[in-house]
C-alpha cells in the first residue's frame, strides 16, 4: 500500500487532472496519491492548473480514479476489496490494456499488479495456439525458425 | 482484425506478467512469435520450486538429472540481471550443481536468494555466495555456513532468514554485526552456537526458535517485533554467575521501542532466572501485544508475567498459553494481595486470550487480576486444556468482577 508521510486527509485539497481527450477530473489528494506520480507532485507542491495526462483517455482515467477511490477508503475491509478487485478487472481486453498502460504511466503499483495477474491468468494453462488466438498474436516464425525454438526450449515445449 | 496489443507492452510490464506464471509456462511463450522468443529470457525473477516446476517420474535419479539440466538450460539462455532466485524442490538434494548456480548468480547482481534443501545433510554454502554484495534478502533452509576469511559482510542485506542451519559462534556474531542495514532476522532450529548477542542498530523484527544458553541485545533501538522460543527446558541447570543478575532486566534494557513480544516454549522460564522486580525500571510504553507461554505451577514464571503486565501500561492485546507441566518441585503459594491489582493497570487492554489452563487457584487468581485491571476490556476468551474441571472453571469465571462494563468473557470448549 502506498502511503504518504504527510497527513493528507485533513487538507481536503483536490487535484485537477485533464485526460488526453480533454476531459477534466477533480480528485482528492488522498485518493490521487495512490499514483506515485501524483504523490511526488503533491509532495513537491502542485501547480494550480489541471495536470495534463496525454497518455490516458477520459474513460480509462475515470475507471482508474474509481479504483483509487475504493482503495483509499479506510472503512473498507480486505474481503470487500478483494471482491471489488475481482469484479473490476473482469473486463474485455481493450479495457484491460488501457488499464495496464494507465497504471504503468501513472505508476500505480497495486493496480498494475492486479492487471498483470489478470493477463497471466489468461495465459495459464493454454497451449501456444490458444494463447495466440486469445491475444491475436501472429505466428511469424518460418518453419525452420519454429523448429529451432522447439529444440532450444524442448524441456518446456516438448510433448 | 483485432490488434495484438500484448506483444508491444513495455518490457517490465511483460516481466511482471510472466513472473506470475511458472517458469515452464513462461518459457513456453518463446514459441508464440519472433517478438516473444526471448521475452522470458530477461525475467529478473527465477523460481524453481515444486509448483513452478512439476517433474513427474518415479526414479529419483532421473528426476534429479532432469531438474539439473533444466536449471542449467534456463540460466544459460537467460539474458540480463537476475534479482530474485528461489530454488526449493523436494527432489533436489544438496548437490554440487548448486555451487555452480550460485557462482553464476554472484555475477548477476542477485538481490534476493532463497535456497531450501528439503532432505539430507546440511548443505555447505559455497564461497561465491559471500561475493553477492547486492543481496537484500537471504533465506536458507538446511544449510551450513562458513564464510571465507575475506568476507566483510553483506552491506545491503536487510532481511535474513536462517532455518535448520549450522554456523559457528564467531561466524554468527560477525555475520550479524557486519550487516549494518539488517532489519529482519529469523533464526529457527540452529546449531553450532549457543550465545546470542544481537548487535543490530536497524533491526526491527526478530523471530527466533531454538536451543540457546543466553540472549542479549546491543544497540537495538529500533527493534519493535520480537518472538522468542527457547525449545529446551532450562530446568535447574542455569548457572547464576552473579548473584545480582537478572535475565529479565538484561533482556529489556536494549528494547526501548518494543511493540510486539511473543514469549514461547520455555523462554519465560529463562526470563524468570535471577532477580525479579515487581516492575521494570523503565516501562515498555510501546508494547501493545504480548503473548506468553507460561507454566502456572512455576511461581517464578508467574511473577515474571506479572512484572511484565505491570510494566506494559499500553498493552492492547494479551495472549496467555498455559504449558501443561508437572508441578514444580517446591510449589510456593503466591498470595495475590487485595491491593496487588492496584499496581497493575492495563488501561488500553481490549482483548485477552487464556488457553490451556486447568482451573488451578493460581490461574484463577491471574484471570481475576487481569479482569480487575482492564477498564476498557472488550473480550476475554478462556479455553481449558481438557474437559476435566471445566464446569468448576466456568462457575468461577462467572463470579469474577470486571473493571470493564463492556467486557465479554467467552468460554470455549477444549
Amino acid at each position: 500500500m502506498s502511503s504518504s508521510s504527510s497527513p493528507m486527509q485533513s487538507t481536503g485539497r483536490k487535484l485537477k487532472l485533464k485526460s488526453k481527450d480533454d476531459e477534466t477530473f477533480e480528485v482528492e489528494e488522498a485518493v490521487a496519491v495512490k499514483s506515485q506520480i501524483f504523490k511526488y507532485m503533491v509532495e513537491d507542491g502542485v501547480s494550480n492548473g489541471p495536470i495534463p495526462l496525454p497518455n490516458v483517455n477520459g474513460k480509462t482515467l475515470a475507471r482508474v480514479l474509481q479504483w483509487c477511490q475504493k482503495h483509499a477508503d479506510p472503512t473498507i475491509t480486505e474481503d470487500e476489496l478483494n471482491k471489488y478487485d475481482a469484479g473490476f478487472i473482469d473486463v474485455d481486453q481493450a479495457v484491460l490494456y488501457d488499464l495496464l498502460m494507465a497504471a504503468n504511466y501513472l505508476n500505480i503499483e497495486e493496480l498494475l499488479k492486479l492487471a498483470c495477474m489478470r493477463v497471466a491468468d489468461m495465459i495459464k494453462g493454454k497451449s501456444p495456439d490458444e494463447i495466440r488466438r486469445t491475444f491475436n498474436i501472429k505466428n511469424d516464425f518460418t518453419p525452420e525458425e519454429e523448429e529451432e525454438v522447439r529444440k532450444e526450449n524442448a524441456w518446456a515445449l516438448g510433448p | 482484425m483485432e490488434l495484438d496489443k500484448i506483444s508491444n507492452l513495455p518490457g517490465h510490464v511483460i516481466d511482471q506478467i510472466l513472473s506470475q506464471l511458472s517458469i515452464k509456462e513462461a518459457v513456453k511463450t518463446s514459441i508464440l512469435s519472433s517478438k516473444w522468443r526471448f521475452k522470458w529470457a530477461t525475467l529478473p525473477h527465477l523460481v524453481f520450486d515444486n509448483q513452478c516446476f512439476p517433474v513427474s517420474s518415479q526414479d529419483q535419479t532421473i528426476v534429479k538429472n532432469k531438474l539439473v539440466s533444466i536449471v542449467d538450460h534456463v540460466l544459460l539462455l537467460h539474458n540480463g540481471p537476475i534479482y530474485k532466485f528461489k530454488l526449493s524442490h523436494r527432489d533436489l538434494l544438496g548437490i554440487t550443481d548448486i555451487d555452480r548456480w550460485i557462482l553464476h548468480l554472484s555475477r548477476c547482481s542477485i538481490k534476493e536468494f532463497v535456497l531450501e534443501i528439503w532432505k539430507g545433510q546440511r548443505y555447505k554454502m559455497p564461497s561465491s555466495l559471500f561475493l553477492c554484495q547486492n543481496l537484500v534478502h537471504l533465506e536458507l533452509f538446511n544449510c551450513f555456513l562458513k564464510p571465507p576469511l575475506t568476507f566483510k559482510g553483506f552491506g545491503s542485506l536487510k532481511s535474513l532468514d536462517l532455518q535448520h542451519v549450522t554456523l559457528a559462534q564467531d561466524v554468527f556474531e560477525s555475520l550479524i554485526s557486519s550487516c549494518p542495514l539488517l532489519e529482519r532476522l529469523t533464526l529457527m532450529n540452529f546449531d553450532g552456537f549457543a550465545h546470542l548477542n544481537i548487535n543490530a542498530p536497524n533491526l526491527q523484527y526478530f523471530d527466533i526458535g531454538g536451543d540457546f544458553e543466553d540472549i542479549s541485545f546491543e544497540h537495538t533501538s529500533s527493534l519493535a517485533v520480537v518472538s522468542i522460543g527457547l525449545y529446551v527446558n532450562v530446568g535447574n541447570d542455569i548457572k547464576q554467575v552473579y548473584s545480582n543478575s537478572s535475565n529479565l532486566l538484561k533482556f529489556f534494557v536494549h528494547l526501548p521501542v518494543i511493540r510486539r513480544l511473543e514469549v514461547q516454549s520455555y523462554f519465560l522460564k529463562y526470563l524468570a532466572v535471577g532477580i525479579l522486580p515487581g516492575r521494570l525500571p523503565i516501562p515498555c510504553v510501546n508494547l501493545n501485544y504480548l503473548s506468553l507461554r507460561i507454566n502456572f505451577n512455576d511461581s517464578e514464571e508467574v511473577l515474571t508475567a506479572l512484572c511484565l503486565l505491570r510494566s506494559s501500561p499500553n498493552l492492547q492485546e494479551l495472549e496467555v498459553l498455559a504449558r501443561p507441566e508437572e508441578l514444580a518441585a517446591v510449589a510456593k503459594v503466591i498470595n495475590f494481595q487485595e491491593d496487588d491489582h492496584s499496581s497493575c493497570t492495563l488501561n488500553q487492554l481490549q482483548l485477552v486470550k487464556i488457553f490451556g489452563i486447568s482451573g488451578t487457584q493460581r490461574e484463577l487468581n491471574f484471570i481475576k487480576l487481569v479482569l480487575l485491571a482492564s477498564p476498557v476490556l472488550e473480550r476475554m476468551t478462556v479455553k481449558p486444556a481438557s474437559i476435566d474441571g471445566s464446569w468448576e472453571l466456568v462457575k468461577e469465571l462467572l463470579r469474577f468482577r470486571r473493571a470493564s462494563m463492556i467486557a465479554e468473557v467467552i468460554y470455549l470448549d477444549p
